[in-house]
């Protein structure tokens, strides 16, 4: 059983978030501003923090430092406010991910998990599994096996849709064009390729992606390419966990 | 530049004063010097004063001055008629002439009278003359003033380092270019033949008196032994002052620590008053040169330090007035800082004052009535004065036309501003000071209409910015109720529902719900969009690569509508500018437009086409619902087909992609034809 802390100065919406979490086997603490949920934070043992960004007594931005300052928990931020810049500031101030207001509660349960599954297990790094190894944060490709992983969860793909995933993840960073992806993995001059590679890219997304619409680690780079986002690190507080 | 500019400045300016002074003077003795050894026999090596010609010309007028200063031709004078006429003979015969305030020493052999002589011009010349009809005697050998007879002098003279005499027609001398044989340098033999008398002269070396053989020797000594190198220093002091000249023009007027040029009091006097000082301070320097050099040589030196005193004066006047000319020319206040041109400004400003307040209709009858007045002026002062005045008279109407251009160039200005202006630069400005009267009001009026234009697109961009904002925070506020919304239908759904209706209601819920969360997004989209408040991140990108992407992205929906797309893309790359996302952002709400809005079992055409530098992306598709409206009305923000307004989307995707298009540097167009409905899209081709 986990403990989160879910703070949101709208009370129907924090009881709706419990609703869901509840339902997937989690024990929720509700606090309504910053204020309380540090006090929160003090008294109960929490696992992750779900934080509004406006809310009245303390915000969400100064909340988060304030818990960054004593607490490796994950943050996720949940907010109306939809800019770029929001989200970048959201996660300097220590977020660990970042929710818009209206979200999808499906996608929400599987960020919840996901931030859940990182900060409790020491992460997939332990098991040292034979074979070749493809990886990008907690994307892992066992050429050997032909598995693939994504924060613990094991994705089903079809053959091209695994070629096209094992040869990006080999090249993390690296940017490809539809016709160079189609050479390397077909390993055949490319013409008519027209959009095939782009359906299958679009069919991988959405089987590893939590939300294939802002992609976490098969990034479109719009009239250029595609490319496996390169993720080295495991996020700091996650190696202090308990 | 330096840390503490000009700090050698006056350093540098001292040194040059002193050394210009010392270079004239080097120039000065190298001219000198050229031009006595032009003047001497070249063939004389030596540098010997008493050898030089110019010894030999001082000495030969001595002789020719002394002898005829001594004779006078007797005058008699016979009254012809007593009463009007008098006729003054003179007698051709020359005779002694002893003036009575000579020292008069007889000498008591032979009863000779010898007459003594105080000369004081050219004292080192000693002489003898003997008159051959009295045997009278005239000397200046100091040793007549006891009782010397003439043969005691005559040795005497003929014992010094120099001597020349004339007896009986022979002449007797030791220098050898007053020799009698020396015809072409013209014995002063030729000269005393007229006089019936014996000379003997003498000069000892070295020279006893300061006199002019005395002056003429230290020129000699000094100057003749520099020929050989005259013409080098010559060449080289005249660059030397060159450069200190320079040196001097470039730190003139600067001080220690500071960039400006400073000007002092003497810089500010009126230029008039400063050329008027130089031509006055030039006069009396000139003229009391003059003067000096003919006052009596035995004070020479007191003379010499006169004129170096006032060469030295002289020196500083000029020094300070080519400063105060450079300074002046390097601030620009040459011109500026004079009498004539404070009165010229006075008339203009008095000139302008009245243009500034007439009517232009004044003004120009003021101008013909002033042209024709200088019209009738010159033809008079042609028929008054004759045909020399025609160069004024032309002059005079070269200056009219001048300013009759210069007023048609003005109006042609403003005529070019208006034009501008009208063209859409609001930016524009008139300098008002450069006009006057009526034109002046026009500038002034013109350059208000601009700066009004500019308030009030400032201020439409201004409001426009708010409009967004304000959406912007609105939208936030919506977003929060709007999540309770959703996400209490999302709860409900899964609820068990008493009865179908039931249900159905609920469907529409869901629907509704999920429309107003895409035009809240949309709407915010669309403000920023059409604001410009959107950054730009700029980059090159390949069309094809990105119509093959967004093509894959709606592969699925697509063919859920069941409609045909069919891909007409060139050969080579087709690279443009444009961000990235935002470029998607474009293609995608087509695409939407197309899902959303297309005649299912149609086909949709997307083409990319190459012009030479343009690229162009045509998306072409069947419209699902009769299109009863423009294509203007369709991009107006909320506008869609009339009968589309029960589908899902907010009616924004046109007005989105066409902003953002254009914030691209492209350009968005619809055609409607029927149901055909073709977007067009332009963009810059990049080599």
């Amino acid at each position: 059983m986990y403990n989160i802390l879910v703070c949101d100065d709208d009370k129907e919406i924090v009881n709706a978030i419990e609703i869901y979490l509840a339902k997937e086997g989690y024990k929720i603490f509700k606090a309504y501003n910053g204020k309380e949920a540090l006090d929160m934070m003090e008294k109960e043992e929490i696992h992750l923090v779900i934080l509004d960004i406006m809310m009245p007594k303390m915000d969400g931005m100064t909340t988060a430092s304030k818990i960054r300052e004593t607490k490796a928990v994950p943050i996720i931020m949940l907010s109306a406010k939809s800019e770029d810049y929001d989200k970048v500031a959201g996660l300097n101030n220590g977020a660990d991910d970042y929710v818009t207001k209206p979200f999808n509660p499906v996608e929400l349960i599987a960020r919840v998990n996901s931030q859940i599954r990182r900060y409790t297990s020491l992460g997939s790094f332990q098991k040292k599994e034979e074979g070749t190894i493809y990886q990008t944060g907690d994307l892992i490709i066992n050429d050997d096996t032909k598995q693939v992983e994504v924060e613990g969860k094991e994705i089903k793909l079809t053959p091209t849709e695994y070629n096209i995933l094992k040869f990006l993840t080999k090249n993390k960073g690296k940017v490809y064009s539809i016709n160079q992806i189609y050479e390397n993995v077909w390993e055949d001059e490319a013409y008519g390729a027209d959009n095939i590679i782009a359906v299958h890219i679009r069919h991988i997304r959405e089987k590893i992606e939590i939300n294939p619409k802002e992609p976490k680690y098969l990034k479109v780079i719009w009239g250029i390419g595609y490319k496996i986002e390169k993720i080295e690190e495991v996020p700091k507080h996650a190696k202090n966990a308990q | 530049m330096q840390k503490t500019p000009n700090k050698y400045a006056a350093l540098i300016r001292t040194i040059c004063y002193i050394l210009i002074p010392l270079a004239i003077f080097s120039i000065l003795r190298s001219i000198v010097s050229i031009w006595y050894y032009e003047q001497e026999d070249t063939s004389v090596k030596e540098y010997n004063f008493f050898e030089s010609k110019q010894f030999a010309n001082l000495y030969k007028e001595s002789i020719i001055n002394n002898v005829e200063a001594s004779y006078r031709k007797e005058v008699q004078v016979e009254y012809q008629n007593v009463g009007e006429v008098t006729n003054i003979i003179q007698n051709n015969e020359y005779t002694l002439y002893i003036p009575n305030y000579y020292d008069v020493v007889e000498s008591n052999v032979q009863g000779q009278k010898i007459y003594y002589k105080n000369y004081l011009q050219n004292k080192n010349l000693k002489f003898l003359i003997i008159d051959n009809k009295t045997k009278e005697a005239i000397t200046n050998v100091s040793q007549t003033l006891s009782t010397d007879t003439t043969e005691e002098i005559k040795n005497e003279l003929n014992n010094y380092s120099y001597f020349w005499s004339y007896e009986q027609g022979n002449v007797n001398t030791n220098v050898s270019l007053l020799s009698l044989e020396n015809i072409a340098y013209q014995s002063p033999y030729t000269d005393l033949k007229q006089y019936d008398c014996t000379i003997y002269t003498g000069i000892q070396d070295p020279l006893p008196y300061k006199d002019y053989y005395y002056n003429y020797k230290i020129l000699h000594d000094n100057v003749f032994p520099l020929y050989e190198i005259a013409i080098i220093t010559l060449i080289i002091n005249i660059i030397l002052i060159f450069l200190y000249m320079i040196l001097i023009t470039t730190y003139a007027g600067k001080k220690r620590g500071k960039q400006e040029i400073e000007l002092d009091v003497l810089d500010k006097i009126p230029y008039e008053f400063v050329l008027a000082f130089l031509f006055f301070a030039t006069g009396i320097a000139l003229v009391l040169i003059d003067n000096f050099q003919g006052m009596r040589t035995d004070k020479i030196d007191f003379i010499g330090i006169i004129i170096i005193g006032l060469v030295a004066i002289y020196y500083v006047v000029g020094m300070l007035f080519y400063l105060t000319t450079v300074k002046r020319i390097k601030t620009h206040t040459l011109l500026k800082n004079t009498i004539i041109y404070r009165i010229y400004k006075f008339i203009q400003k008095g000139v302008n004052n009245i243009s500034n307040n007439i009517s232009l209709s004044l003004e120009i009858a003021i101008v013909i009535i002033g042209y024709s007045l200088i019209l009738l002026f010159s033809v008079s002062l042609i028929i008054a004065l004759g045909p020399g005045m025609l160069l004024f008279t032309l002059a005079l109407w070269g200056v009219m036309f001048y300013w009759a251009f210069q007023y048609l160039k003005k109006i042609k200005k403003i005529k070019e501003t208006i034009k501008e202006l009208y063209e859409g630069n609001t930016q524009v400005h008139l300098d008002e000071s450069q006009y006057t009267g009526e034109l002046k009001q026009l500038c002034i009026y013109l350059n208000d209409i601009a700066g009004g234009l500019q308030t009030a697109i400032n201020k439409s961009l201004k409001s426009e910015r708010m409009k967004t904002e304000l959406i912007t925070n609105v939208s936030h506020d919506i977003k929060t109720p709007l999540t309770s919304i959703i996400n209490y239908v999302d709860l409900l759904k899964k609820e068990k529902m008493p009865n179908k209706k039931a249900e159905e209601y609920l469907t529409i819920l869901d629907q509704k719900s999920q429309r107003l969360k895409h035009l809240t997004e949309d709407l915010v989209e669309a403000s920023k969009a059409s604001s410009g408040s959107i950054k730009l991140n700029m980059e090159k990108l390949d069309v094809k690569e990105l119509i093959k992407q967004v093509s894959g992205e709606f592969e699925d929906k697509l063919k859920e509508k069941k409609l045909d797309l069919l891909l007409n893309l060139p050969e080579e790359n087709v690279t443009i500018t444009a961000d990235s996302r935002y470029l998607y952002r474009v293609i995608e709400n087509l695409y939407s437009n197309i899902v959303k809005y297309a005649l299912p079992k149609s086909r949709v055409y997307v083409d990319v086409l190459l012009e030479q530098e343009i690229v162009e992306i045509n998306v072409k598709n069947i419209s699902k619902e009769k299109l009863n409206i423009s294509a203007e009305e369709l991009m107006e923000r909320f506008v869609r087909g009339e009968s589309s307004r029960n589908t899902e989307g907010s009616g924004l995707g046109l007005s989105i992609a066409q902003s953002l298009t254009e914030l691209q540097q492209g350009t968005f167009q619809i055609y409607l034809d029927g149901d055909l409905f073709k977007v067009i899209l332009k963009f810059k081709r990049e080599q």
